[in-house]
């Protein structure tokens, strides 16, 4: 599978990555921090150009996260919440999750876009559903989705050889990393119920 | 009831952040292995990133790929073998051949 779409990636260029970058911000299975590597990996051979490669991949994350923003805001999904806000059983952890992300949603938008990036496309929907203002939201996203490109792209014009042992490391990384953050906010959550109910 | 749900979501975090550390340094490992099997030329590499990668003198893999001294196509190996219905797998075996002449640096 990998190979396979190194193969786009190779013989199609930038309209692979693009569209993979894109893909990933509706939470499919892509490998799209690879196949930026792979770009970058590619200009430093110079079969692909490096400022093309990012602008590519920008463009596709861009696309992607907008997308999902507008389509949860303006399309049902603010409904959904507000409808949940009411339940007894989910309105106080929903109104938990909205004041958080009035108060950090900036930041929530901006690390989910490249150090959790398991979670960008959740907090589209979320940010979208609790009608997040949308100049907050694409500026977060603008920096978040610049930083992950840049990162990636470098990566593989300077680890070019190595690019699939990099991203089987790195994606597992990633991975911890949100696993773990996750594993915190639940653990303080839980201890707090314990402490303040009390 | 809550709290159940919180602490089963807390156990199965726990349990994926400690999988996702072992795969994280199993992969480390892997890739710090030096042996040059693990990273085998593919049919996906177009001929620079073949040249630049396994740093092989841009004559050698023309030569290999019966390339012009101007020639560096951007094409993945694969396509460049089959538009000459040639099986990838020779152009792969002739740089690995290479690759073996050549003294351990």
């Amino acid at each position: 599978m990998t190979d396979l779409l190194l193969l786009w990636v190779s013989d199609y260029g930038l309209v692979v990555i693009t569209l993979a970058t894109l893909l990933s911000c509706f939470a499919l299975p892509m490998p799209s921090s690879l196949m930026m590597m792979a770009g970058g990996a590619f200009a430093a051979a110079g079969d692909l150009v490096l400022w093309q490669v990012c602008l590519g991949a920008f463009t596709g994350a861009m696309i992607g996260d907008q997308t999902g923003y507008f389509l949860a805001r303006h399309y049902g999904a603010d409904r959904l919440w507000a409808r949940l806000r009411k339940q007894r059983g989910s309105a106080r952890l929903l109104a938990q999750a909205e004041t958080l992300l009035q108060r950090r949603g900036g930041w929530a938008v901006y690390l989910t876009r490249w150090l959790f990036s398991p979670l960008g496309p959740y907090v589209n929907l979320i940010a979208g559903a609790t009608k997040m203002p949308w100049r907050r939201f694409l500026l977060a996203d603008l920096a978040g989705e610049a930083t992950w490109v840049a990162v990636y792209v470098t990566l593989g014009y300077v680890f070019g050889t190595q690019i699939e042992e990099l991203s089987d490391t790195l994606g597992n990384v990633i991975g911890a990393l949100t696993a773990g953050m996750m594993t915190v906010l639940l653990g303080r959550a839980l201890w707090r119920q314990r402490h303040g109910q009390r | 009831m809550k709290r159940k749900f919180m602490l089963a979501g807390f156990a199965l975090a726990a349990l994926l952040t400690a999988f996702f550390i072992v795969r994280a340094i199993f992969f480390a490992v892997f890739w710090m292995d030096p042996d040059r099997e693990i990273h085998p030329i593919e049919p996906w590499m177009t001929p620079r990133y073949i040249a630049r990668t396994y740093d092989i003198p841009r004559p050698d893999m023309q030569r290999i790929l019966e390339l012009g001294p101007d020639e560096t196509p951007r094409q993945p190996l694969d396509k460049l073998a089959r538009t000459r219905g040639v099986p990838v797998q020779t152009y792969i075996d002739q740089f690995d051949a290479l690759l073996d002449a050549r003294p351990p640096q």
